[in-house]
């Protein structure tokens, strides 16, 4: 089964049949990476030179891509001591209209989320955005959850994916191009007061200054130890960074940028045909708005890493 | 009319005295600023993933490192800049950003002590005594070397120069601990000159000199001198190193003079203090350890347009030329702004400010400079450099409207009335869009830019398009903030 949104709005359509107000909520997290430069760099700076982070010289330079998997040519993870980072952001349980629901977890669990068309976090200095108050657009917005469901023994591929455009009906229409922000303003993230425990709980971390104060200790042995004089600069700059803008790097941590709008373009539920209705038990509903909400942010400006979470709600009805 | 007193008189005249002082001061800040951001351009850096640089990766890393704090202590010259223009509009001074143009100089002139030092030699210790002993250095038989302002690329010996320009005192660097006494700073008494008859402007203990100088004239201004309050000047709290606050009182002044030395030169701050001074004496110290590194791309110092024979990058360097004169004729309007915070229409200051800063200084000053200089100005023979940076040119007739922005202003006051183009929000929009149409037309000329790293000819023209692309934008909140003092992401217009 191939169920597409029409056109470019659900909205726009009929009305629909099949009316639903509960959602089946995916939710998704894990760690992602974005080789992004920073303030008061230009947004667009392929090395990093005067903001906290760089591209190493034996690194890509910055390309400013969210990426929710991990991607080891384009943006490899710096050595560190926390073995435990594994940049992948997945789906973690499922919801039917706020509750846990574990048969359907048992379905999803694990699907991979991926944002797709190289996505960045869209400021540009304050042009488009804030970045005084964090208030990015995450552009494009492109969805994917991509899974193999276990059902009766075997895999079934499940592939969901959720567009939505700053102007509806305009896919390529850039925040740059729209004079008003007030146009994408439901785009824009809003900061969560910081330190967010929210942060903070998903990495483990609540001590910001302990964290990066074992990493420069890190950094500093790495230098002693290593005898490759590339990698020995590495380090160096990396130590720099931390010790040159302190606070700035570390509240990081506890830093988080929350996002929460409808899809508006393209809204995709993919499964083979003769499983559709089994496998979740009830019918995925297209033609009705979606919504998705999510955060970045537990932030480590020296790895490039941070952790994102949120959900894809979209509107469900369970067979009887 | 009112018939000043003897003591109004001398006080009024203090004050222009001080006013003139303050004007120099933000000249030489400016200069500063400048000269940093040039040597900042200069340094190699990689735009795409190919190797396209000659250091190799480990001195690109130390490279990388240099540049950050060099632009660091650019950041901090704009912070001095503004400070300056705080403590004179705290005193009904005009705001002033005029700045003298570069001349051609001969290069020698720029070489340190008696005897040139090349990139990766050891510098010449005129003192003849080692550093690190405050013990070891006689003051007495020292005498500072003066410098003065050059664009050049970023060098060793640019770096000891720039190191002499932040230095304080021989005295203040004994009295600090001798550990980062910069040798090459001072020649012995007797010792030849190398310097041509008129002397360069900066020395070791210069700026120091100027600002407690600067001190004492301020502690003799009565409290009713100080006549605009915080609401008629600019702050920024403590964003990237700037650190911006109101000059209101005989406190706050001292405030601000103490910060600026103190970042500057070390004055009176810890042995351990990162001042600009420290951080350049440290970079020259891991150079010389490091042995010849080739930090820049080879620059043409102090350039001018007619050093350019490329066309097009003739043209792009008087685009730079025309953004930075934008810049200057912003930040005008923005300090002669006497209501920062204006809670009705128009909303100018709040327009000049949002924009001047982030994004027009890093989206279009520095974005276009790092293309600039990627950009093929000569042929190279005859052992001329390929390349050239922003030459910062200010026009006569600009500088002389920044020297005298108000209509009404005499002797460096501010009056009642602005000069127009600091005041009309449309000719700032304007000129902005101008800019962006005219970057526009070279993107669309059908020339491809002419890169000297062919390596470079896509990422070139996709950050000129950027450029473009977000000036337009500019302009286009400077309206809507001038009309409705919003940017906020959150306020809604009804779409």
């Amino acid at each position: 089964m191939s169920d597409v949104s029409p056109q470019p709005s659900a909205a726009a359509g009929t009305f629909p049949v099949n009316q639903t107000a509960r959602y089946l909520t995916l939710n998704f997290g894990g760690y992602f990476m974005c080789r992004l430069a920073t303030d008061p760099d230009p947004s667009d700076d392929p090395y990093g030179t005067s903001g906290y982070t760089m591209a190493l010289s034996n690194e890509p330079v910055l390309d400013q891509v969210i990426r929710l998997q991990y991607d080891p040519k384009a943006a490899p993870l710096r050595k560190n001591p926390l073995p435990h980072i594994k940049v992948g952001v997945t789906v973690t349980s499922v919801t039917f209209d706020g509750n846990f629901d574990a048969a359907r977890t048992k379905a999803l669990a694990g699907a991979r989320v991926d944002l797709l068309q190289n996505p960045m976090f869209i400021s540009t200095n304050n042009t488009v955005g804030s970045d005084d108050t964090m208030a990015f657009v995450v552009e494009p917005f492109h969805l994917k959850l991509t899974h193999n469901a276990p059902l009766h023994g075997k895999s079934v591929p499940v592939s969901i994916e959720a567009v939505d455009n700053l102007i509806p009906g305009h896919p390529g229409v850039k925040a740059v191009q729209i004079p008003n922000p007030a146009v994408y303003a439901r785009r824009f993230s809003t900061a969560a007061p910081t330190p967010s425990p929210v942060a903070h709980q998903a990495i483990g971390v609540y001590d910001e200054y302990g964290y990066f104060r074992d990493r420069r200790r890190w950094l500093a042995e790495q230098i002693q130890k290593t005898s490759d004089p590339v990698e020995r600069q590495g380090y160096q700059s990396r130590l720099y960074q931390i010790d040159q803008w302190g606070n700035r790097v570390t509240n990081k941590l506890g830093f988080q940028a929350n996002w929460s709008h409808g899809t508006n373009g393209e809204q995709r539920f993919d499964v083979p045909p003769d499983v559709a209705t089994e496998l979740l038990g009830g019918k995925v509903i297209v033609d009705q708005p979606w919504s998705v909400n999510y955060w970045f942010g537990a932030w480590d400006g020296d790895l490039l890493v941070g952790y994102m979470a949120g959900g894809l709600n979209i509107p469900f009805a369970p067979s009887k | 009319m009112s018939n000043p007193s003897g003591q109004d008189r001398d006080s009024s005249s203090l004050v222009q005295e001080v006013v003139q002082k303050l004007r120099n001061a933000a000249e030489i800040e400016q200069q500063f600023m400048c000269m940093y951001l040039y040597g900042a351009f200069s340094i190699q850096k990689r735009y795409v993933n190919e190797q396209h640089v000659s250091p190799n990766a480990a001195q690109l890393e130390m490279t990388r490192r240099w540049a950050n704090m060099i632009y660091s202590v650019a950041r901090q010259e704009m912070e001095h800049l503004a400070l300056v223009n705080n403590l004179l509009r705290s005193i009904g001074g005009a705001p002033y950003f005029a700045r003298s143009n570069l001349v051609e100089k001969p290069f020698h002139k720029y070489h340190l002590g008696a005897n040139p030092v090349r990139a990766g030699q050891t510098a010449v210790c005129a003192s003849s005594t080692a550093p690190g002993k405050s013990s070891a250095i006689n003051c007495d038989e020292l005498v500072p070397i003066p410098h003065d302002f050059v664009f050049s690329k970023f060098d060793l010996d640019a770096a000891r120069r720039w190191t002499c320009m932040e230095a304080p005192e021989c005295s203040t660097l004994v009295a600090e601990d001798g550990s980062h006494f910069a040798e090459w700073c001072f020649r012995r008494k007797g010792a030849q000159k190398a310097m041509a008859a008129a002397p360069p402007p900066v020395e070791p203990g210069t700026i120091e000199e100027l600002y407690r100088e600067l001190k004492g004239l301020f502690a003799r201004l009565p409290v009713s001198a100080f006549v605009n309050g915080a609401s008629t000047q600019v702050v920024i709290e403590q964003q990237y190193d700037i650190y911006v606050f109101p000059v209101t009182n005989h406190a706050t002044a001292n405030q601000a003079m103490s910060l600026i030395t103190e970042q500057g030169e070390g004055i009176n701050a810890s042995p351990t203090y990162e001042s600009h001074y420290h951080r350049f004496y440290d970079i020259v110290r891991e150079w010389e350890k490091a042995g010849p590194v080739p930090a820049a791309w080879d620059l043409k110092h102090d350039p001018v347009r007619n050093d350019i024979e490329d066309e097009y990058t003739g043209r792009v360097f008087e685009l730079f030329n025309g953004a930075y004169e934008t810049l200057l004729i912003m930040l005008t309007g923005l300090y002669a702004t006497t209501n920062q915070l204006p809670t009705s229409y128009p909303y100018l200051a709040p327009a000049l400010g949002m924009e001047a800063f982030a994004p027009f200084m890093t989206m279009v000053i520095r974005s276009l400079a790092e293309v600039l200089v990627q950009l093929r100005a000569t042929d190279g023979r005859g052992g001329k450099p390929e390349r050239v940076g922003p030459g910062f040119i200010v026009s006569d007739a600009l500088n002389s409207e920044l020297r005298s922005p108000y209509v009404d202003g005499q002797n460096g006051m501010a009056g009642q009335t602005l000069k127009p183009i600091f005041a009309d929000i449309d000719y700032v929009i304007t000129r902005v869009e101008v800019f962006s149409q005219r970057l526009l037309g070279l993107i669309n000329s059908g020339t491809r830019p002419p890169v000297v790293d062919p390596a470079l000819a896509d990422w070139v023209m996709q950050r000129m398009q950027y450029i473009q692309v977000n000036s337009h934008r500019i302009a286009i909140n400077l309206r809507r903030i001038y009309q409705q003092n919003v940017f906020s992401a959150l306020q809604s217009d009804g779409y």
